[in-house]
């Protein structure tokens, strides 16, 4: 069954070049110690060297005389760190209150929606700014305030699927076979609604890291750490003169994400059952 | 031989807007085991709200449901907890639905939903829970039934898919079995099929069977015994030879008037009027109304069913002397 999940979602050229961009990206994401060892952040050579101009810094280097290729391969590591965990707590916590929410319905939804709704109604960007002003600009900080700000759309979706697949024939006859409730969401309603659930949360990586970025950017990011967002961010100073700086590293954001969305598409096509081939 | 089911004094209400709404009034209902009972009745006359709430499946907050007694096996579930009823739910009863195609969950392979039914009651697992759902297959004679068991419901006819329904609710031999329409979603032929297959069932295990229908000739051919229900009441019950043959209630016996048979060929006869809502239920007998036997006592009080030998009748001017 798996390898042929695998199969119909390589078949989908879209989904296969989203695929292989991330991999690229996860490759360099993993490879960036051994291929650039040492700290990104050390200076190592001149002073704004364009991409080319030494053979020695392909991507250049900054204002600060650092490798840009060091800090983009570093960069890929916590940009897609950030991404994929927070968008996992975020869809984890998210399926849960909305699963929950969805099923028991009346009072419990009640209470859990208007607390979505708190989180919704605050812009949040915003509430991801105050949370980091908050508790300090670490990593944890900022993959939980991404999470805090990315969970209440995956709540809703999942709740909205519950109410409409509670009242299906298929829930009272499991009910009839005797099952418990938490076996019933578990084994028969989640099953239902991978294939949104898989959709949202791989988008969910991509405003995370979109999100990382720009909270990167703005310098909220950690300072110890180096990210797609935090070069850009240094590059603005001289965008006018050296527009390689944010164009490498917005280039690199541009092609995850767009690589993510490709691979949600593809994925959402390749979950439906009723596509298999029989 | 044991008796599978006892239901006495049977009530369910709808809680509503409008306060409690009698669904199912004081209905007894007793299987024994190998026996088919039928439960007859125009849509709305609430033998699907009996059927469901035998084994509790009406929630709470939606209907208050209450009895003098129910057993199902030796087990007294009038104030069962929800734990206790989901070990019988399965176990000791199991339950047919009409549409086949929405009972079985959409995305899981038909084996793995039989899988998740041995293993709810702990029956087996893993690798032999698979090859029990095999030999559940077979026994319900689903040709090629190691392959189709990684087949999903959208693959498989309608009659295949009841088949499945059938081996879900028959995985942990039950005592009993509700099948509420069980039949009128498929196609005639398949419709005898499905129900000689209850049958045998019923045979090899010496299960219990509660009939759901409205289809008097799958009443004449499969049932043992018949209740016919009219506004939530049991109205009349017997033998299926008598009743059919002698109804005593002008209810059954209106019901079998608008049978069609190959004998009468013309305009079928018919019961004028509708069931009465649940919130507009006549002070007297349900049936006055659209009854044309009705003497002035029915519409002012409810006749009690009563008779002898498991004939039994509720009505103040029947067809016959009970």
């Amino acid at each position: 069954m798996t390898n042929s999940f695998f199969y119909r979602l390589a078949c989908r050229p879209a989904a296969l070049l989203g695929m292989l961009v991330l991999l690229a990206m996860a490759l360099g994401a993993i490879l960036a110690p051994w291929l650039y060892p040492g700290d990104p952040m050390s200076m190592v050579g001149g002073v704004l060297l364009r991409p080319g101009e030494d053979p020695t810094f392909p991507f250049g280097t900054d204002q600060m005389g650092r490798d840009l290729a060091a800090e983009v391969f570093h960069g890929a590591r916590i940009t897609l760190l950030v991404g994929i965990v927070s968008a996992f707590a975020a869809t984890g916590f998210g399926v849960l209150v909305g699963a929950i929410a969805g099923f028991y319905g009346d009072m419990v939804d009640g209470v859990l929606m208007r607390l979505t709704e708190l989180f919704q109604t605050i812009p949040g960007f915003l509430l991801a700014i105050v949370f980091i002003v908050i508790l300090g600009s670490s990593i944890g900080v900022i993959v939980f305030s991404i999470a805090a700000i990315s969970w209440p759309a995956i709540a809703r979706m999942v709740r909205a699927e519950f109410l409409s697949l509670k009242s299906r024939d298929f829930v009272q006859s499991s009910r009839v076979i005797g099952m418990s409730d938490a076996r019933i969401i578990l084994t028969q309603m989640l099953p239902n609604c991978m294939a949104p659930i898989v959709v949202t949360s791989s988008i969910t990586v991509a405003t995370a890291i979109l999100t990382e970025a720009g909270l990167s950017f703005l310098g909220l990011g950690d300072p110890n750490l180096v990210s797609w967002g935090s070069v850009i961010g240094v590059g603005r100073e001289s965008l006018r003169t050296s527009a390689y700086l944010t164009l490498i590293p917005g280039l690199a954001i541009l092609l995850t994400v767009l690589a993510i969305n490709l691979l949600g598409e593809g994925l959402n096509d390749a979950m439906n059952t009723r596509l298999r081939v029989a | 031989m044991s008796v599978v089911l006892q239901v006495e004094g049977l009530c369910t209400s709808f809680k509503t807007r409008r306060g409690l709404l009698p669904a199912v009034h004081n209905v007894d209902l007793r299987i024994e085991a190998g026996e088919t009972l039928a439960l007859v009745g125009e849509s709305g006359s609430g033998k699907s709200v009996t059927a469901l709430s035998i084994l509790r499946l009406i929630s709470p907050d939606h209907a208050q449901i209450k009895a003098r007694s129910l057993r199902i096996g030796d087990e007294e579930l009038c104030s069962a907890t929800p734990p206790m009823m989901r070990a019988v739910r399965g176990k000791k009863a199991g339950m047919i639905f009409q549409d086949p195609a929405t009972s079985l969950n959409p995305v899981l392979s038909i084996g793995r939903q039989i899988v998740e039914a041995l293993e709810v009651h702990a029956v087996a697992r893993g690798k032999a829970a698979w090859d029990h759902a095999q030999a559940l297959l077979e026994r319900v004679r689903v040709p090629d039934a190691g392959r189709r068991l990684h087949d999903f419901p959208h693959q498989l006819s309608g009659g295949m898919n009841q088949r499945v329904m059938i081996a879900l609710a028959i995985a942990c031999s039950p005592r009993l079995l509700i099948a509420d329409e069980p039949t009128t979603a498929l196609d005639v032929t398949i419709q005898a099929q499905i129900l000689r297959l209850i049958r045998e069932l019923q045979d090899e295990i010496g299960m219990g069977v509660l009939l759901i229908t409205h289809d008097l000739a799958v009443v004449a051919r499969n049932a043992d015994r018949v209740a016919v229900m009219y506004a939530g009441r049991k109205v009349e019950e017997g033998h299926v030879a008598d009743v059919l043959r002698t109804p005593l209630h002008p209810y059954t016996a209106g019901l079998l008037a608008a049978t069609p048979d190959e004998r009468s060929n013309g305009r079928l006869a018919e019961i004028p009027g509708l069931v009465p809502g649940l919130a507009e239920m006549p002070p007297g007998c349900p049936f006055a109304p659209r009854c044309t036997r009705a003497l002035d006592v029915c519409s002012g009080a409810m006749p009690t069913i009563s008779g002898s030998s498991g004939r039994l009748a509720a009505c103040f001017n029947p067809i016959a002397p009970c």
